[in-house]
């Protein structure tokens, strides 16, 4: 049996529309929609329970003081009672066709089964500018972290085996929008994932659901599977790669204005020459640590077998005459 | 055992190779990463070298390491070779073992040969295609990250990584965001450090004097050593008819690069991909394998003389060693351009003859005659080879 779960807030009138479609679309396939409900200021949760006359599998569930897309997939997924169980948007974005291709992908060959936008075939319709792009980056850095792998891991339109996500489910920590990512991070790696294109549709009626604190906990998220990934050889990779950022930001940062300012770089270069000149030091025995447009600060340090001998030597810009550091 | 035995003979080949090497003293450039002196090179494996500074025999160990991973890579050719004849995959190793660019190469203390190393695993990899290639990119990952901190010239091989990456069905934004990524930081730590952003604007006048036919010799020499002639043939044919786009792309951007800035030591970088594209030759023609090998034996015989720097050592070494133990304290002062295998050499600070410097040096050191000073006229002098020596009284 397939347990669709359709996660709502004010989506009252997009759920009158849709579940023509979905009844049509689920037609021989035994079935229950369970709509759960934020507890909406449109009463969603009660056109749902006036519509439950009309289709009879349909259940409703109301949460009042909780609210989240992931959570209430999560909250919907555990009280359902089919061996499959999907999850799509009320809004018109995801096209019913593609339920029945979920549901016999998953009770077939798969254990999760994914409509994605990116795979061949797929669309994001109307998007595009700066949230295609947008997209398409959190998409490439989401897509590299969890075990297993999907063109499309922010997707909102997917099924998976009730045997499989009871497996995993006291470990999930719904947050925010992404629970397929979440469930992909769980999942044995081995487990087998099936996709099929989704063309993403235009919102129907109300508004989206992306703010700045989704979009912040979807990067939090994405930190929590990067460092649970860690243990691996990729952990290792990215963890050198921010730690090496982090160090090398410093080292630049102190010396900014030499690439900054022509006039401070022809002045460095001239102090350096005239330093040379003057006292015979080797170009590249000495370091510039920190640079501003009145002061240059660099490292004498003379190389040679064993321990180099170092000296901090500061100039006040133009003058090539050094001075003790103050530090 | 019998492996045990071949490992053991090539062992002793690149120990003689590093004997060889070794007769032509440190040079300027070897001198600046067993100093970990900051330029022009990412500091990763100076840094490594730099712990051993102190010890007497630095120079010998790091050559012998050296020369053994060059000469024992030739395991990685084996394996490349895998569907050939055996016959025939000794003959490909023969050919690595005895291009000219290797044993130039081996045993010296050198960025290049180290990048070709690392390229010659990424060659490795692409060219074993039977191999589960998604298991193996988090190692490519960290061995690009570990290239591009060794020598910026690793740069030269993201499109064989870029193309492990696509063919272990990451996305293009996936590949290019982990091969980008190490790229980036390679050019936030030459920001970091303007002595190599200047080695870099200096590579680009390198060749400015030449006229475009002296760059295309010095180029197409280039070309010789890598392969000893016959084995750019071979490798560009073996691309071309093995339809290896990636590896024959590969080959033309480093082709770009080294001749805008052309340098012999840059030959070793392709020798991996030479080697390599003679591969799929080889499947269809095995018999061109030994004549291949032989004819690179006697490439390399014909260009050695000429480019093996036994042939050309620097009196360094020789000057130095007349000088130790030097008298007293106090630097040494050298007068016109010198290379930091000066600096090698001393045991104390080395620096550029400034008449100001003159009262905090002990030595002066002139290629020709010193500049008149009334501040060396106490001082004793003498003549070793073309140098003129002043010692503090």
């Amino acid at each position: 049996m397939l347990s669709l779960v359709l996660p709502t807030y004010n989506e009252a009138a997009n759920l009158k529309a849709i579940l023509p479609h979905l009844s049509t679309a689920l037609e021989g396939i035994d079935h229950e929609i369970i709509v759960v409900d934020d507890d909406s200021p449109d009463k969603t949760w009660e056109v749902a329970e006036g519509l439950s006359k009309t289709y009879p599998a349909l259940r409703v569930l109301r949460r009042v003081g909780r609210r989240g897309l992931s959570s209430a997939v999560t909250e919907g997924f555990g009280m359902a009672k089919g061996d499959v169980l999907m999850v799509m948007d009320s809004d018109g974005q995801h096209d019913p066709a593609l339920v029945p291709k979920l549901y016999a992908a998953v009770r077939g060959i798969a254990d999760i089964g994914v409509a994605s936008r990116y795979t061949q075939g797929g669309s994001t319709g109307g998007w595009g500018g700066p949230r295609l792009w947008l997209s398409r980056l959190a998409t490439s850095l989401a897509s590299t972290l969890p075990p297993v792998r999907t063109t499309d891991p922010m997707s909102g339109f997917f099924a998976v085996s009730a045997a499989g996500y009871r497996r995993i489910e006291n470990k999930l920590h719904p947050r925010g929008f992404k629970i397929l990512l979440e469930i992909l991070r769980y999942l044995p790696a081995s487990s087998r994932l099936v996709e099929v294109p989704l063309t993403f549709g235009l919102r129907r009626e109300g508004e989206s659901k992306m703010t700045l604190k989704v979009q912040l906990q979807f990067l939090g998220q994405l930190a929590g599977i990067a460092l649970q990934r860690l243990k691996g050889p990729w952990g290792i990779f990215w963890a050198a790669c921010v730690i090496l950022l982090i160090v090398l930001l410093a080292r630049v940062w102190p010396i900014r204005s030499l690439y900054l300012s022509g006039a401070t770089r022809s002045q460095v270069t001239a102090v350096l020459r005239d330093v040379s000149a003057e006292q015979g030091w080797l170009l590249s025995d000495m370091v510039i640590e920190r640079v501003s447009a009145t002061e240059l600060q660099i490292r004498y340090s003379p190389h040679i077998r064993g321990r180099d001998p170092r000296s901090c030597v500061r100039f006040a810009l133009p003058s090539a005459d050094p001075l003790e550091c103050t530090e | 055992m019998h492996r045990v035995i071949v490992i053991i003979g090539i062992q002793l080949y690149a120990i003689a190779l590093t004997v060889l090497q070794s007769m032509g003293n440190v040079r300027t450039d070897e001198a600046k990463y067993l100093l970990n002196i900051p330029y022009p090179h990412p500091p990763l494996v100076r840094w490594i070298l730099n712990l051993t500074e102190a010890f007497p025999f630095q120079e010998m160990l790091w050559r012998v390491v050296f020369a053994t991973l060059l000469v024992q890579a030739v395991w990685l050719l084996w394996s490349m070779g895998k569907d050939l004849a055996p016959r025939v995959r000794i003959a490909l190793c023969a050919s690595w073992l005895l291009t000219a660019a290797v044993v130039v190469q081996a045993g010296t203390i050198m960025m290049a040969p180290l990048t070709a190393l690392q390229g010659l695993v990424f060659t490795w990899l692409w060219m074993r295609r039977d191999l589960e290639i998604r298991r193996f990119t988090p190692w490519v990952a960290l061995l690009w990250l570990a290239s591009l901190f060794t020598a910026y010239q690793a740069a030269l091989f993201a499109p064989l990584v870029l193309g492990l990456l696509r063919r272990a069905t990451f996305g293009w934004f996936s590949a290019l965001l982990i091969a980008g990524f190490p790229l980036g930081l390679a050019a936030l730590y030459a920001l970091g450090n303007p002595h190599s952003l200047a080695s870099f604007v200096n590579a680009g006048t390198d060749n400015d004097g030449m006229t475009l036919a002296m760059v295309a010799s010095e180029f197409a020499k280039t070309w010789m050593v890598a392969g000893s002639g016959v084995l750019v043939l071979a490798g560009i044919a073996g691309m071309l008819r093995g339809r290896e786009w990636m590896l024959l792309g590969t080959f033309l951007f480093l082709s770009l690069y080294t001749f805008a800035s052309v340098h012999l030591y840059y030959a070793i970088l392709f020798t991996p991909l030479l080697i390599a594209g003679s591969v799929p030759l080889l499947r269809r023609t095995s018999w061109l394998a030994w004549p291949v090998a032989l004819l690179t034996f006697i490439g390399t015989a014909a260009l050695w003389p000429s480019v093996h720097p036994v042939f050309t050592p620097d009196p360094t070494r020789t000057v130095m060693d007349a000088l130790n133990p030097m008298p007293g304290r106090g630097d040494v002062l050298i007068q016109g351009s010198f290379g930091h295998d000066w600096q090698y050499e001393s045991p104390v600070p080395v620096r550029t003859f400034t008449v100001p410097a003159i009262g905090e040096a002990q030595l002066v050191l002139c290629r020709t005659e010193c500049p008149e000073t009334p501040l060396l006229k106490t001082w004793s002098s003498a003549k070793i080879g073309d140098w003129e020596v002043y010692k503090r009284p």
